[in-house]
């Protein structure tokens, strides 16, 4: 069974960015990733970043995953994890 | 290095050299000094955006004069990341000495297609030894990069998001004006991709997307084909807490300025 945990949540960011994941290891923040769908960021929109990460020190971050779960693979990786499947339903955080 | 042969090899000489319209802002330059500046453009070759000067670990045994387009100084690590500490823009010159050092510690890219002047070490020491005044200009015009870069690094460490790109963007603009090359409609070039200014601040590409998106739903800044417009510099430079007081060029020369001062009773 994986400790990692994912909780859908919004995000403020003064922009159309306003989905977000947090990502938690053994119930410890690690990531909270951004659904880039701001008009501005072009041919990224639609693609998922790392807003924030927390006590990684390993990798250099890509500046985008094609989708949630990508960019959840990759921080679960990091963390030595096995990547979390249950993508589809997620809990959402008020 | 890709080079591109110029049409006509004189273009460069009769062209204005942005260092003479540099230069003049701390020293008052002769018209002879203003000549030796002008013949050091005289070898001016094309190079593409995105090839190296000079890299890290090379051995420099000439000078770089940008005459046109933008270079920038970076430094890469391992794992491929990379951070720009300068642009050089035309009028540039990557240090007057730099062939002093036995290799490179840093990179010299290009951030677009640029016309830039290779001077040989040999050439360049002779123009300063018989050209004083030269030489005290290009010590100013270190003494301004070495500023700019201490300014850049609390843009790095200390400014928010927007207040990075802000003092960026009025930095460049102050910068692009001494050498003439800001239009009436407070537009010039800016070859930069978010990428770059990413590399340049410190941030990510998605927060310097955003930041810029604020900058142009707020109405201050328009960009597009490589241009930036400033729309609204007062409230760019309030936003930013930008002054220009360490690019050294208000009012009269600098050295004037400076023997001014000496001049007068302690």
């Amino acid at each position: 069974m994986s400790n990692l945990a994912v909780y859908r949540t919004g995000i403020r960011t003064n922009s159309a960015d306003e989905n977000a994941l947090l990502l938690l290891v053994d119930g410890q923040l690690v990531a909270i990733l951004v659904e880039l769908a701001d008009e501005g960021h072009g041919e990224e929109r639609g693609r998922w970043a790392v807003e924030a990460i927390f006590g990684l020190q390993n990798d250099r971050i890509p500046q985008s995953f094609p989708s949630a779960a990508d960019a959840t693979a990759w921080i679960s990786a990091s963390v030595g994890r096995e990547p979390f499947r249950a993508m589809e339903d997620l809990i959402e955080l008020p | 290095m890709s080079e591109l042969s110029l049409n006509d090899a004189d273009d460069a000489l009769r062209a204005s050299n942005p260092l003479v319209n540099k230069l003049g802002r701390f020293v008052p330059l002769k018209e002879e000094e203003r000549d030796a500046l002008r013949h050091l453009g005289r070898n001016a070759r094309l190079h593409r955006r995105g090839c190296d000067l000079i890299a890290e670990g090379d051995k420099p045994d000439s000078v770089f004069l940008i005459l046109e387009g933008w270079a920038f100084r970076y430094k890469q690590l391992a794992d491929g990341s990379r951070q720009i500490m300068a642009y050089l823009i035309p009028g540039d010159l990557c240090d007057i000495r730099i062939f002093m050092f036995e290799e490179m510690d840093h990179s010299i890219g290009l951030l677009s297609d640029a016309k830039v002047v290779k001077i040989p070490a040999a050439e360049m020491l002779d123009l300063l030894d018989r050209f004083p005044r030269i030489e005290r200009a290009l010590l100013w015009a270190t003494l301004v990069d070495e500023s700019t870069l201490r300014e850049w690094l609390l843009n790095v460490g200390q400014r928010n998001a927007l207040q990075k790109i802000s003092h960026l963007f009025c930095e460049l603009c102050v910068r692009m004006s001494v050498v003439n090359l800001v239009d009436t409609s407070e537009t010039f070039a800016l070859p930069l991709t978010q990428n770059e200014l990413a590399d340049t601040t410190g941030m990510t590409s998605v927060h310097v997307n955003r930041s810029l998106q604020t900058l142009r739903e707020d109405g201050l800044v328009q960009t597009g084909q490589g241009k930036l417009t400033i729309l609204d510099f007062e409230r760019l430079a309030r936003i930013a807490g930008f002054s220009q007081t360490y690019l050294h060029i208000d009012g009269p020369p600098v050295e004037q300025k400076l023997r001014a001062r000496l001049a007068q009773p302690m």
